[in-house]
């Protein structure tokens, strides 16, 4: 083990540890709109602190304007992005076992985009990765149903884990 | 409801992170990474802000110590792939382990440590996005 795999360990952890805070955000009640607000921020200020630190701030200045334009409409999206996840973990009953399953398989977007607009190859193996995430998505939402219906009383949950739910 | 937040979810978050995708098709991830980043992170702050504030005033002492340990460990995280990269991991195992075993720490956490109740559907639904995901890195 070396520090590439210190490094690697700490990005996993890092990642993990987002999906766990957008959970204790539902859990305290904090507001969509005040969370995004919050989120970024606190990355931007991070960002810009790790650039002045690293020496890295003049490339700011150099940065070309197309690439300005496209971090703007996609940080709007992003942002868009965390209201929307937020507001759902309400509706959802603040599960994050599989709302945050559905946020991860929108990376198959930016697949699907390429595919289209850059023409990458297309193997067998990415159509079934797709296909499978609208399996997914599908299944998940049948979840979403069968929750609904055990709250209102119509049907009983089939459940993995029996423990009464802790929100 | 909850379906249709998470479409918009699915589909601003799909398209937001394409951004990566364009620049790297500019031929620019190397150099403009972290500034782009930091550019991304500050459009969702001025957008965040606009909405938050048209309405509101002021954050609870929870929403900013939530919204500090969400930044820093999605700072931390795209740092800690880079750097890995930097030491030689390969991309394939980074884009595969990063994510994928964040992905496994959120879904074991909910389902262990916050007693979520998830159906058949909802395990099946995991295991395969999980698949999935697996296979799009991979394929």
């Amino acid at each position: 083990m070396h520090l590439g795999h210190l490094f690697l360990g700490m990005a996993l952890v890092a990642l993990g540890l987002i999906g766990i805070f957008h959970k204790v955000a539902d859990q305290y009640r904090c507001r969509p709109r005040a969370i995004s607000v919050s989120i970024f921020f606190w990355a931007g200020l991070f960002t810009t602190v790790y650039l002045l630190a690293t020496g890295k701030a003049a490339l700011v200045t150099e940065t070309p304007g197309m690439l300005y334009l496209v971090a703007t409409v996609c940080g709007f999206l992003a942002a868009a992005a965390i209201l929307a996840f937020q507001a759902g973990l309400r509706y959802g009953k603040g599960k994050i076992a599989t709302s945050w399953v559905v946020i991860n398989l929108s990376t198959s977007l930016p697949t699907i985009l390429s595919i289209v607009i850059y023409k990458e190859p297309v193997s067998p193996w990415k159509i079934v990765g797709l296909i499978l995430v609208a399996v997914a998505v599908l299944l998940l939402w049948k979840d979403k149903q069968i929750d609904e219906a055990a709250a209102a009383g119509l049907a009983p949950a089939a459940t993995a884990s029996s423990s009464p739910k802790g929100n | 409801m909850w379906l249709r937040m998470m479409l918009i979810c699915f589909v601003t978050n799909g398209l937001g992170a394409f951004g990566l995708r364009i620049m790297s098709g500019m031929g620019l991830s190397e150099t403009f990474k972290f500034p782009y980043l930091m550019l991304w992170f500050w459009a969702g702050f001025i957008l965040s802000a606009a909405i938050f504030f048209s309405k509101n005033r002021r954050f609870t002492k929870q929403e900013v110590l939530v919204g500090i340990g969400l930044a820093s460990s999605a700072v931390l995280g795209q740092l800690g792939m880079a750097l890995s990269l930097d030491h030689g991991i390969p991309g394939f195992v980074v884009f595969q382990v990063a994510p994928g075993g964040g992905l496994f720490f959120v879904v074991l956490a909910g389902i262990l440590f916050f007693k979520e109740r998830v159906s058949v559907y909802g395990v099946a639904g995991i295991v395969i996005g999980m698949a999935a995901l697996g296979i799009l890195t991979f394929a």
